[in-house]
């Protein structure tokens, strides 16, 4: 535990009161200034922006930046040049234009990103864990010498999940209520998998900070997921190589993951029309009648339709007939196609890498990797404590088919318990603005002021960000 | 003349032929006749093995590329449009920040040089490799255990477990060493009985955390009542009358016992609530939290062990239910209905079109 060789004084060197939460995703920056006053959820996270962070040339040749994507109708064929490769910042000539874009331009940023004193703002900036040293420091340059913010913290993302309101998450309805002491302190273990667009981080917290040596990470994220569905429906139905944002928006609209992906696959083989094969009974209806996994998804054109829209597929003689008529007509202009196992297949690939030929091991795998690096103890309290965020963590049947998973890989003694946030995008955004709410002390002890920076340097900035406290 | 050898062979040999069956070896088997077959099946067998496998290897690679890519295009730039918002408040970019923002880095550039500032890693190696002192990278665990070691020798612990290695035939060390090994045995016999894949901690930081468990169990001994007086003999010239009890009483009940009384301490006997791991020290924990963190390489998940890797998963590459039936020259696989196989053979890239 390092202090500083020349003790610093924080009397004269406070940070200023004004808190801006910046989590920096390689898919989406969720950015926001921090309550004041200990508010509700759903109120906290009404001053949380979500903007992409890309800088997009659509097929017109015209470029839009972060937020001004939210224009463009026709997404085929466009290309994308994202700051953040691997979870890792790497263009800062790119970031710097989307934040000078989406957070201080009073122009084109919006109400709730603009910073507008950046002297008068504490900035809480959240990277991904196991960034290149080299890359952290560059981001720490620049922060502090382009836009001088007056307080500056970097910390690793999903600890600030640790300061999130989790007794409801985890407790069951009929429990009663934790008193409102237990419910603001950090949680004491937990579990975080933080599963976004780069990749899949498993991180254990204890008290609020990262277990450095459990650490582990599946190179398998949202990206992945697009661009495997993206090579299936090309194979299958139409070429859409090019498509990214449609198959994204395919992804997120028709993609689960299954809890019995072996009796799914009977259900949806063109092999089996003869013999009926229910889907799994997390996929069937609710009062017990199977439903067709079936869908047929409508595919956006761009001029009469700019996003496309699902429906249940019809397999009744009909519906076959219909379709036939309609093929031979050619006004009818309805692109559509069938999406079968594709559904539950392509999520697959998170819980066995195995299944596109890539060594890795699934994420249940990974998550004991992690434990087995910490106590029995510590064990036992993570996997009744696991937290999923990130925008994977909305894939449904995605926090079940994993609680089942690492049932099956632990102690029949140990409970294991593993949750979602509401938002799960949100998580650590809205963990981060409770630390600085709630917890401003833990906030003045970790964070910097510029005059600190320019005082020390950078490299004694790594190293104190570095060491815990 | 061909060389005709009379092999071990099980069946049993017609004595009119003169001739028997033996295992192609290669060039003795091209001379004789009808074991073309066998000679194909031999070879082919070697040669695509050979280069199915690398042939194989490399295209699940260059799939595992194009599952990362940003674009469908690759060396697709897009320039940063020109912003025509004024510098506000008369900012002046540092020399590091010019610096920074004209990097034309990739991600690969960082990557290599992570891998080159640490050249030990490979990308599936363990971060720390174990040794008998555990991990080597935080001096801190080391000095903390180090100093832990040292201030057990001044506690009863020690003491305890110094008197436990003593031979039995001490007198004064009898009483404890039946109490305390079974504890220990219990706690070992856990050991074994969990997964591996969780028993890496153990075997890892066996020395601090055994150490510390003994502590732990140096201090539970203390509260329990009966132990007291145990205890108090180890501190070395303990007063004989206060102990007189319970070696006594120990004793006896020993003598009482109508079964062997290690089989009180089986580990099959340990029920739920006594086999809750110890609490880890907060010593232990603060070491953990605050570690450097590892590199990025070196936080990759590792692949599994070769045995303990599930059984790869094939899929129809027409339909997507499982493959069942490989094509011979592509080896592709498709699920075995007629309209898959016949879009596959349209489509075959190795197929000659006759």
């Amino acid at each position: 535990m390092a202090r500083a060789q020349r003790p610093v004084s924080r009397s004269a060197t406070d940070i200023p009161q004004n808190t801006f939460m910046l989590d920096n995703g390689a898919f989406t920056i969720k950015a926001g200034f921090a309550p004041t006053e200990n508010v509700s959820n759903a109120e906290n996270l009404q001053s949380c922006e979500v903007i992409p962070n890309h800088i997009v040339r659509s097929r017109e040749r015209k470029t839009y930046v972060a937020a001004q994507s939210d224009k463009i109708t026709q997404w085929s064929e466009a290309v994308f040049r994202r700051p953040i490769e691997n979870g890792q910042l790497v263009s800062w000539e790119a970031e710097k234009e989307i934040w000078e874009n989406s957070l201080f331009d009073p122009k084109t940023a919006s109400k709730k990103a603009l910073v507008q004193d950046p002297a008068d703002t504490t900035l809480v900036f959240a990277e991904s864990p196991n960034t290149i040293p080299t890359l952290q420091k560059n981001a720490d340059e620049i922060i502090m010498e382009e836009w001088g913010f007056g307080g500056y913290m970097r910390v690793a993302g999903p600890s600030l999940n640790a300061y999130n309101d989790l007794h409801p998450v985890f407790e069951d309805a009929g429990a009663p209520k934790a008193q409102s002491s237990l419910a603001n302190l950090p949680m004491e273990c937990l579990l975080v998998i933080d599963s976004g667009y780069s990749c899949t981080t498993v991180t254990p917290c204890f008290q609020g900070q990262p277990m450095q040596r459990a650490i582990r990470r599946l190179d398998i994220g949202g990206k992945h997921l697009t661009n495997l569905l993206k090579e299936t429906i090309s194979i299958r139905h139409f070429d859409l190589h090019q498509d990214t944002k449609i198959v994204n928006d395919i992804k997120e609209d028709v993609a689960f993951v299954s809890r019995d992906p072996k009796a799914d696959l009977e259900a949806v083989w063109k092999g089996n029309k003869a013999k009926h094969y229910p889907p799994s009974a997390g996929t069937a209806d609710i009062d017990g009648r199977p439903t067709e996994l079936r869908i047929d998804y409508v595919l956006p054109d761009g001029v009469n339709l700019t996003r496309g829209y699902s429906r249940p597929h019809d397999s009744s003689k009909e519906a076959e007939r219909k379709r036939k008529l309609a093929l031979s007509q050619p006004e009818t202009n309805e692109i559509v196609m069938t999406l079968g196992n594709e559904r539950f297949v392509t999520p697959e690939v998170l819980f066995n890498p195995a299944d596109i030929g890539s060594k890795q091991p699934g994420l249940a795998d990974c998550v004991i990797q992690s434990l087995a690096k910490l106590p029995p103890l510590v064990q036992a309290t993570m996997v009744a404590n696991t937290i999923v965020v990130g925008g994977n963590a909305n894939i449904p049947g995605f926090v079940e088919r994993l609680q089942n998973e690492l049932r099956a890989r632990v102690k029949v003694e140990w409970p294991v318990r593993v949750r979602k946030m509401e938002d799960p995008i949100t998580s650590t955004w809205l963990g981060g603005a409770r630390l600085a709410c709630n917890h401003r002390d833990i906030l003045q002890k970790h964070a910097v002021t510029k005059a600190q920076y320019d005082e020390n340097g950078s490299s004694w900035l790594a190293r104190h960000f570095a060491t815990a406290h | 003349m061909p060389l005709i050898e009379e092999l071990p062979v099980s069946q049993t040999i017609k004595a009119s032929h003169g001739w028997a069956y033996i295992p192609d070896t290669g060039p003795i088997a091209a001379q004789q006749p009808g074991t073309r077959d066998r000679k194909r099946v031999a070879a082919g067998a070697a040669r695509t093995a050979a280069t199915s496998s690398a042939k194989r290897e490399k295209a699940t690679s260059q799939r595992l590329e194009s599952l990362n890519k940003e674009n469908y295009r690759d060396g697709v730039s897009i320039p940063i449009p020109p912003s025509n918002r004024e510098k506000g408040k008369g900012r002046k970019e540092t020399s590091n920040v010019k610096r920074i923002l004209g990097y034309q880095r990739t991600f690969a550039h960082y990557l290599a040089d992570v891998e080159a500032n640490n050249p030990g890693e490979l990308h599936y190696k363990l971060p720390n490799a174990p040794t008998a002192m555990g991990p080597p990278r935080t001096p801190a665990l080391a000095r903390g255990e180090s100093s832990q070691r040292k201030a057990s020798t001044d506690t009863n612990a020690s003491r305890k477990r110094s008197g436990a290695r003593r031979s039995i035939a001490d007198d004064s060390s009898r009483p404890t060493t039946p109490i305390e090994t079974p504890r220990r045995g219990t706690k070992r016999g856990r050991q074994s009985s969990r997964s591996q894949s969780i028993s890496n901690f153990e075997t890892e930081a066996r020395p601090a955390g055994a150490v510390v468990k003994k502590e732990e169990q140096a201090v539970s001994e203390e509260k329990d009542t009966a132990m007291t007086d145990v205890s108090s003999i180890q501190t070395g010239n303990a007063a004989p009358p206060p102990s007189q009890s319970s070696p006594d009483a120990f004793n006896e009940r020993e003598s009482k016992a109508s079964y062997p009384l290690e089989w009180d301490t089986d580990p099959l006997l340990s029920s739920y609530p006594s086999d809750v791991p110890s609490m880890p020290t907060d010593r232990i924990m603060q070491i953990l939290i605050s570690e450097q963190p590892l590199t990025y390489t070196a936080a990759r998940a590792r692949p599994l062990d070769e045995d303990k890797r599930p059984p790869p998963r094939r899929f129809c590459g027409i339909c997507g239910y499982w493959g069942k039936v490989k094509c011979k020259k592509c080896e592709e696989w498709t699920c075995g209905l007629m309209e898959c196989w016949r879009t596959h053979e349209g489509t075959c890239p190795m197929a000659n079109a006759y």
